[in-house]
């Protein structure tokens, strides 16, 4: 028992920061929640093509605006089974409204197979694949539902977590280099620079953000591809977020600068990248993580909104916010609410995000185990 | 407290006149011009312009001129006449396009402010005295949700539901007869009622945020010494908490005004396209789709310029509540 | 108890329920306040001596309770007051924190509110406590900072405590603590974080003030020479146990306890062993949550008796009507 008690002392006392960060993080149970959900999803933006039953173009024939599949647990006698079917639908005139309705075709019933062989693939543009996680062997099957376009809204979702998260991530990068570049020369340097960025900072705040990268993402000429859109979004969004994550690593930067570890290393003649790198920054990333970690959903709704109003991403590219895009008219949302189902991978990724940023916050501030 | 009000009052200028740069850059921000937009839009339709026709047009608007002489002559046309240009799609002056929209965003904005405010003060003061109780996890969660769900989602499913359920839209900013009245109470009582639901959606993310940074300053600022000393002077139960730490957990939610106002203005024209608010938002957002630029820059100024002055005034209101800012003590 | 006791304490236990476990701050002290007198309470931090003086405020925090024992307030003799038993929100508890007993604390810096003035956190003490009327409490202010030598007081009632001096701050809260005429003034370091001269002043405030008050101050500071100068009995406390009790000469004349002992040894002297090294107490204090046995301090103990003293709780044991020492040790050496 006193043996247990010391070695396990013993280990506390000698773990690394990183240990120590991921002890604390590990008591947070929605921040697990959160980083499961995060894992899901990017798994999901890795390996798209297997977890989507189609393309994210594939039209399936006329059936626009299809509403998902309805799936029930039935063996061919009526009786449970675990193994799913799903019904079809065929189109039929409401004899009252006189419109093409969908109705659920009882004669048409499928199983819904796992790991089938469907539209070929390559993974990361080289690797050749035909499985995919699930599909019928005859016709469509739309879970979700498809779009104005006859195309799948599911497959659609899955194609759009990639570019979702891709280009929240690279936004981030952009920021982070900016905030670091402005940020650290400013907090580091001090005197006029300081000010001077600081007044930068400052005026570029009271210009409402949306409305000044709207006005510059509407710059972008038609004609560009979406490729190049692309770029320039993650450019913009970097813009949208260099602002808090300069003033965060200004303010650790001149809580540190005047510390004695820094004094000591100027003393022996480091020079000033030295001491940025070698010593200023290993003490304050881990602060400079849990803010980026609680800046994505940030970039992620920034993304969202501006391709929603149509200054984002184009399609062909698929984005959650180019999705959402589709239902944006109150006809199309009442008429067919499945148009929404997107929206729920906006929200749980950036609830997930911020579940893990606070956890990650918590656990890394040193203060946090006091009772 | 003087010197403190004139050095911001500087700075809101300096401010203006570098936004007014900015503004002006995006005008000229888009490749080709009014022009030769309308010269593709003509072809477009089978219609064609000639070389002389597109001449004629850029000499009537100054678009063949220098950069800079544009600018000036921009500026100065703001300053002297308050002409800030002339709308190339609606072939009017921008402010006759812009007219009352100002006033529905400035309302939209306050009453979001209002919202955020009465919302969240008492709650966060609710979730740190009673910590770590149901009703605190509830605004806890609800606070995450809040910060979650895009602002234009949120205000599509509140379409989506007013419509399926109650079979009224509550998008709009007027009842029909009152489209076209002039000003009256009854009018603006209308106006209210339509524009409640854009403002609690704007109101939605601030609140919770504010909640969060109210009730972590508040548990800070119970545990401080100076609420241990005036407890142990014999002050007890509301008045303890009232005077002290909440009062000094105020300060921060003060000074937080301008960006929260920043945020509301920031994120309107979104909310605003689509519950059809005919404010600033969707005029912007045609605005720079058309590349009426010269509307688009003025909406652009005029959004900048309700944020700078609800941050001076939330500098001033700081400033009043806090004695050490005033005094120019550094904390 | 006699007539001349005006609080008690009795058998106090306090302990702090924490994440990491129960927390024992104090264990079972008990101490008499005379009228009139001065009760020094010595300690190193963690000792105690803080949370001794909360509990008597009844400002422990929430995550304390008191375990056992009695706190009894003897104003009125035939009804005393028993402070351990009132609930929070009695009227008579709010009378006893800043009428009955109030307190100077430490830093005076965070101890005053950052947004209300110096008058205005006196005015509301006094208007809470007496029947002044806001004009009346405002001259009475006025008047205490001029007591405690704060020049201008007119002019510092208005200000904020950032905008006085260390010494200056220390003094209005000496001012403040003594507007309402208390009883008994708990100090709880009060000379802490002071310059050196300046706390020679302060000090002298204080009893220039208790003779001027007739109150009973109780003073908690980890520096025997400062309580040399102040109290007349002494408590020490080590890790939430009184470890000797005594009037000022018989702890320093006659002290007994080993901690008592290695204590005053580790006070620089003017003269005596000047060219020799201080005598620190060797070992460090165990950890708050590392049970022991027997004496608290016998981990540090230099005359510790093995299979005694880490075993079994030594007895308070009485050596004159004011002196008592709890050691093993000393017991032994008896017989």
């Amino acid at each position: 028992m006193k043996k247990q008690d010391e070695n396990a002392k013993l280990k506390y006392y000698t773990a690394s920061q990183w240990q120590l960060i991921w002890w604390r993080f590990r008591k947070h149970r929605l921040s697990i929640v959160g980083m499961t959900i995060l894992g899901i999803f990017i798994i999901f933006a890795l390996f798209p093509e297997f977890f989507a039953p189609y393309s994210a173009t594939d039209r399936n024939g006329e059936s626009i605006l299809c509403p998902p599949s309805k799936i029930v647990f039935k063996n061919a006698e009526g009786g449970f089974s675990l193994a799913p079917q799903v019904y079809g639908f065929k189109r039929e005139r409401n004899r009252e409204t006189l419109k093409m309705e969908y109705v659920v075709d009882e004669s048409n019933i499928q199983p819904l197979k796992f790991f089938v062989k469907g539209e070929k693939y390559k993974l990361f543009g080289f690797l050749p694949g035909s499985i995919h996680l699930y599909g019928v062997d005859n016709g469509f099957v739309h879970l979700w539902g498809t779009d104005t376009m006859a195309r799948d809204i599911f497959s659609r979702t899955i194609f759009a977590t990639r570019s979702s998260l891709s280009i929240g991530i690279l936004g981030l990068m952009i920021a982070f280099i900016i905030g670091l570049l402005i940020g650290g020369v400013s907090g580091y340097f001090g005197g006029w620079v300081d000010n001077f960025f600081q007044r930068l900072t400052e005026f570029i705040r009271s210009i409402p953000t949306y409305p000044l990268w709207m006005g510059v993402a509407a710059a972008m000429p038609r004609e560009w591809g979406p490729k190049t859109v692309y770029f320039m979004m993650t450019i913009i969004l970097g813009f949208i977020g260099w602002t808090t994550l300069a003033r965060r690593i200004r303010s650790q930067i001149i809580s540190i600068r005047e510390a004695d570890f820094i004094v000591a290393a100027k003393l022996c003649g480091a020079s000033d990248m030295r001491i940025i790198f070698k010593h200023m920054i290993p003490t304050f990333i881990s602060y400079v993580i849990v803010d980026l970690t609680i800046s994505f959903p940030n970039m992620i709704l920034s993304e969202t909104s501006l391709s929603f109003l149509g200054l984002g991403l184009r399609p062909p590219v698929t984005s959650w916010g180019v999705l959402l895009r589709s239902a944006q008219n109150l006809n199309s949302i009442v008429n067919s609410p499945w148009m929404f189902i997107p929206a729920i991978f906006v929200i749980l990724a950036v609830l997930s995000f911020s579940f893990v940023g606070d956890g990650l916050r918590d656990a890394a501030d040193p203060y946090s185990e006091k009772s | 407290m003087i010197k403190y009000i004139l050095t911001k009052l500087a700075t809101m200028l300096v401010t203006i006149f570098f936004v007014s740069i900015v503004v002006f850059i995006i005008i000229e921000l888009p490749p080709g011009d009014f022009a030769d937009n309308m010269a593709a839009e003509r072809a477009s339709a089978g219609e064609t312009m000639t070389q002389d026709d597109v001449f004629n047009i850029r000499e009537r608007y100054g678009l063949n001129q220098s950069v800079y002489e544009r600018y000036f002559k921009w500026i100065w046309g703001i300053v002297s006449r308050g002409d800030f240009g002339t709308s190339f799609r609606y072939n009017r002056p921008v402010m006759m396009v812009i007219g009352e929209r100002i006033t529905f965003t400035t309302c939209l904005a306050l009453l979001t402010i209002l919202f955020t405010y009465l919302i969240a003060i008492p709650i966060g003061i609710y979730s740190a005295m009673r910590q770590y109780t149901l009703g605190d996890y509830a605004f806890t969660f609800v606070g995450y949700l809040g910060l979650s769900i895009p602002s234009f989602l949120l205000a599509l499913l509140l379409l989506y539901f007013s419509t399926k359920y109650t079979n009224t839209t509550i998008g709009g900013l007027f009842s029909p007869e009152f489209q076209n009245a002039p000003w009256s109470l009854a009018r603006f009582v209308d106006m209210l009622k339509h524009i409640w639901v854009a403002a609690v959606v704007l109101a939605v993310a601030g609140t919770a945020k504010i909640i969060r940074t109210l009730r972590a300053t508040l548990l800070d600022e119970k545990s401080k010494l100076y609420v241990t000393a005036a407890k142990a002077r014999g002050v007890s139960g509301k008045a303890l908490l009232l005077k002290y730490p909440v009062r000094v957990a105020m300060n921060p939610i003060a000074s937080t005004l301008g960006w929260e106002l920043s945020a509301v203005i920031s994120g309107s024209p979104i909310v605003a396209v689509v519950l059809s608010i005919p404010d600033m938002g969707p005029l912007y957002l045609t605005s720079l789709l058309s590349q009426d630029m010269y509307l688009a820059g003025t909406l652009l100024i005029f959004m900048s310029l309700m944020t700078i002055i609800g941050t001076f005034l939330s500098d001033i209101l700081l400033a009043i509540m806090d004695p050490r800012i005033r005094l120019g003590i550094k904390i | 108890m006699d007539e001349k006791t005006l609080l008690e304490v009795k058998d106090l236990s306090i302990y702090f329920n924490l994440r990491e476990g129960v927390l024992k701050a104090i264990d079972g002290i008990s101490f008499n306040v005379d009228k009139n007198s001065t009760v020094g309470i010595v300690g190193e931090s963690g000792s105690g001596k803080s949370v001794t003086a909360q509990a008597i405020m009844r400002i422990l925090p929430e995550t304390a309770e008191i375990k056992t024992g009695e706190i009894n307030y003897y104003k009125d003799p035939a009804n005393p007051i028993k402070i351990h038993e009132l609930p929070d929100k009695s009227p008579i508890l709010g009378n006893i924190r800043g009428k009955e007993i109030s307190m100077i604390f430490q830093e005076p810096m965070s101890a005053f509110s950052p947004l209300h003035t110096i008058g205005h956190q006196m005015i509301e003490c006094l208007r809470l406590h007496t029947p002044m009327t806001k004009q009346e409490a405002r001259e009475r202010a006025i008047e205490m900072l001029a007591k405690v030598g704060i020049s201008n007081p007119e002019k510092r009632v208005d200000q904020y405590s950032f905008e006085l001096s260390g010494g200056m701050r220390q003094r209005a809260m000496i001012a403040i603590a003594l507007s309402t005429n208390p009883s008994i003034v708990i100090a709880d370091e009060p000379t802490t974080s002071l310059d050196v001269t300046i706390q020679a002043q302060i000090l002298k405030l204080m009893k220039d003030m208790q003779a001027e008050f007739n109150m009973s101050i109780i003073f908690i500071t980890h520096n025997l020479g400062v309580i040399a100068q102040m109290a007349d009995m002494i408590q020490v406390m080590y890790l939430g146990k009184i470890m000797e009790s005594g009037t000022a000469e018989e702890i320093f004349y006659e002290p007994r306890h080993p901690y008592t002992i290695n204590l005053l040894k580790a006070i620089p002297k003017i003269g005596s062993n000047a060219n020799g090294k201080l005598e620190a107490i060797p070992g460090q204090i165990p950890g708050p949550f590392d049970v022991q046995k027997g004496c608290k301090f016998c981990t540090r103990c230099p005359s510790a008796i093995k299979g005694l003293c880490d075993l079994r709780t030594p007895e308070l044991k009485k050596y004159s009507e004011t002196h008592s020492v709890s050691c093993w040790k000393c017991l032994e050496q008896e017989k």
